[in-house]
């Protein structure tokens, strides 16, 4: 099933299970999930609608906490949120009371730091994703592609070890998706941190990773782990070769045949 | 903006400016006013069909004005009637505003106090008036008292559910950034129950104007429901009208204010059906 990893796993998920309400109401959304995202990987959760993909992501960021097994992050158990791990969501979240920069320095006021210290990296992050212009316009001045690169930029404004992505740009159309693909990966790069990526789109999860998770529907686990061979960076050409089509075929497989 | 509204903007740039305040809806406010005024008119000066006692004439009520604004120690009772609604309404919108906050962060609490204190708002102020009349007597500080428990549920009511607003998403992020119960208060919670208190100062602000007045109404020393009191065993109708053309005008400033106040503190969003102007978002 899983792969043997060389290293320690930055992440490891063990016999995850969670279960939401109880008696006759209870559903379990995970059952008995087994995961491990290493050290500087690209990873795609990859599954049905509903089969627990976010429940899976919340757990890993402390959201939640699971029923039954346990999750290890740098080999210490994860109980609650941790700086280390960034979130980011299906919609940007942008306070709209809060200019873009104040947006992506909200972290620094929560940790209880200096804001003076951090606006460099801030407007450096924002030249990076186009944005530097809009660093004191309110979100709602701000096309849905924009606020996302803000909140990318909140994201790794604290250089988190692992990013945890859910759908990030799902509420985007196909081409503003594509580039802030490209845009993620040059930034994932440039930060040199983990990513896990939640995600129903199987193109994208093949393109974007280093591996891709295969779950089940509810209660999801995991069916199997396709690996990705392909040289980084990743041009949008690669989509078109014939390795890429195959391992798309592939994935696709092995969702239809649940 | 939409579409419409786009046209619209278009139509009123392209418009020569001085027919621009032909749009203004001001003049459907003063347009109101001399309908009013002749059908009140007509009822009693012209026809006499209703009695003076009941309405008067609108020419006794304008004589009445100076009359009453003239009268010896107005401005005192003015005072004390704006006193009144001004720390009522600043008293019970903070106790509202800061027990909203309480009971907002915790589910006891609210299981606890909750239909205790909506069933206090249920007690009318004509009921509450002589018991605290007899507690702390006729002067000003009973009726800051009395308007302050008129208003401080809407306001109170307001904050609980407007605290309960926030996204899913955004409470999130707070919880991913570790943020304690405070800071998502702070800088979450309160921020998006904004429009929603707002709402609850304005109804606030009306209830402890009918407070103070009720009140005052039930046994007082000054104020301008006194006034009213005297002026109506003294069969003067018409200055009794004077006066309630003078709440209008409180009611009128205050709630000018608050929504002043409003735009100035919830500049990101205003809502767009209890705005008094044409102003775009
Ligand atoms: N707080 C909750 N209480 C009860 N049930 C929940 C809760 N959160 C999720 N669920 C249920 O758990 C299941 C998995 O939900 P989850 O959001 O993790 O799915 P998902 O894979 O992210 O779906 P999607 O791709 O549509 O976002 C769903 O059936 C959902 O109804
Ligand atoms: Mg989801």
């Amino acid at each position: 099933m899983t792969t043997m990893t060389q290293t320690a796993p930055l992440v490891r998920v063990e016999g995850v299970t969670k279960r939401f309400g109880s008696g006759d109401k209870e559903m379990v959304a995970l059952s008995g999930l087994n995961l491990e995202v290493r050290e500087g990987e690209f990873l795609s959760l990859l599954g049905p609608s509903g089969c627990g993909k976010s429940t899976a992501l919340n757990i890993m960021g402390g959201l939640l906490t699971a029923s039954e097994g346990t999750v290890t992050f740098s080999g210490e158990p994860l109980t609650e949120p941790s700086r280390n791990i960034g979130m980011m969501f299906q919609q940007a979240v942008m306070f709209p009371w809060r200019t873009t920069l104040e947006n992506v320095l909200l972290p620094v006021e929560i940790f209880g730091e200096k804001k003076k210290d951090f606006i460099p990296k801030a407007e450096e992050l924002l030249e990076m994703v186009g944005i530097r212009d809009f660093r004191d316009s309110y979100p709602w001045q701000l096309s849905g592609g924009m606020q996302q690169r803000a909140a990318l930029c909140r994201v790794l404004l604290h250089d988190p070890k692992l990013l945890l992505l859910d759908e990030p740009f799902g509420a985007l159309d196909e081409f503003t998706r594509e580039s802030m693909n490209q845009e993620l990966l040059r930034l994932q790069d440039y930060a040199t941190s983990t990513a896990v990526l939640v995600t129903h789109n199987i193109t994208e999860a093949v393109f974007m990773s280093d591996r891709v998770a295969v779950m089940s529907a509810r209660p999801g686990r995991l069916v199997d782990i396709i690996e990705v061979p392909f040289d980084r960076p990743r041009r949008p050409e690669l989509q078109t070769s014939t390795e890429f089509i195959k391992l798309v075929a592939k994935a696709r497989q092995m969702l239809e045949l649940q | 903006m939409t579409r419409t509204e786009v046209i619209a903007q278009i139509a009123i740039d392209s418009s020569p400016k001085k027919k621009r305040w032909l749009k203004s809806p001001y003049l459907l406010t003063a347009a109101l006013l001399p309908i009013i005024l002749s059908i009140w008119w007509l009822a009693t000066t012209v026809t006499n069909s209703v009695p003076a006692i009941l309405l008067p004439t609108p020419e006794s009520v304008w004589a009445a004005f100076p009359r009453v604004l003239g009268a010896n120690g107005f401005s005192t009772q003015v005072l004390t009637t704006l006193t009144e609604i001004a720390g009522g309404f600043a008293l019970g919108a903070t106790i509202g505003f800061f027990l909203g906050v309480l009971l907002s962060s915790s589910r006891r609490l609210r299981a606890a106090y909750l239909p205790f204190l909506s069933a206090l708002e249920a007690i009318p102020t004509v009921i509450l008036a002589p018991i605290i009349i007899a507690w702390i007597g006729f002067g000003v500080e009973g009726k800051i008292l009395q308007a302050a428990i008129a208003c401080f549920y809407a306001v109170f009511i307001t904050t609980l559910s407007g605290l309960g607003l926030a996204e899913p998403n955004a409470v999130n992020l707070m919880k991913s950034l570790r943020a304690s119960k405070w800071q998502t208060m702070v800088k979450l919670r309160i921020p998006t129950a904004l429009p929603v208190i707002f709402g609850g100062l304005q109804l606030g602000a009306t209830t402890a104007i009918i407070g103070a007045i009720v009140s005052e109404f039930i046994g007082a020393t000054g104020g301008l429901g006194y006034l009213m009191l005297r002026y109506r065993s003294g069969f003067d109708t018409a200055a009794y009208w004077v006066i309630i053309f003078l709440f209008l005008l409180i009611g009128l400033v205050v709630y000018l204010t608050i929504w002043y106040i409003e735009r100035r503190f919830v500049f990101w969003r205003r809502s767009e059906v209890t705005r008094p102007d044409l102003e775009k978002q």
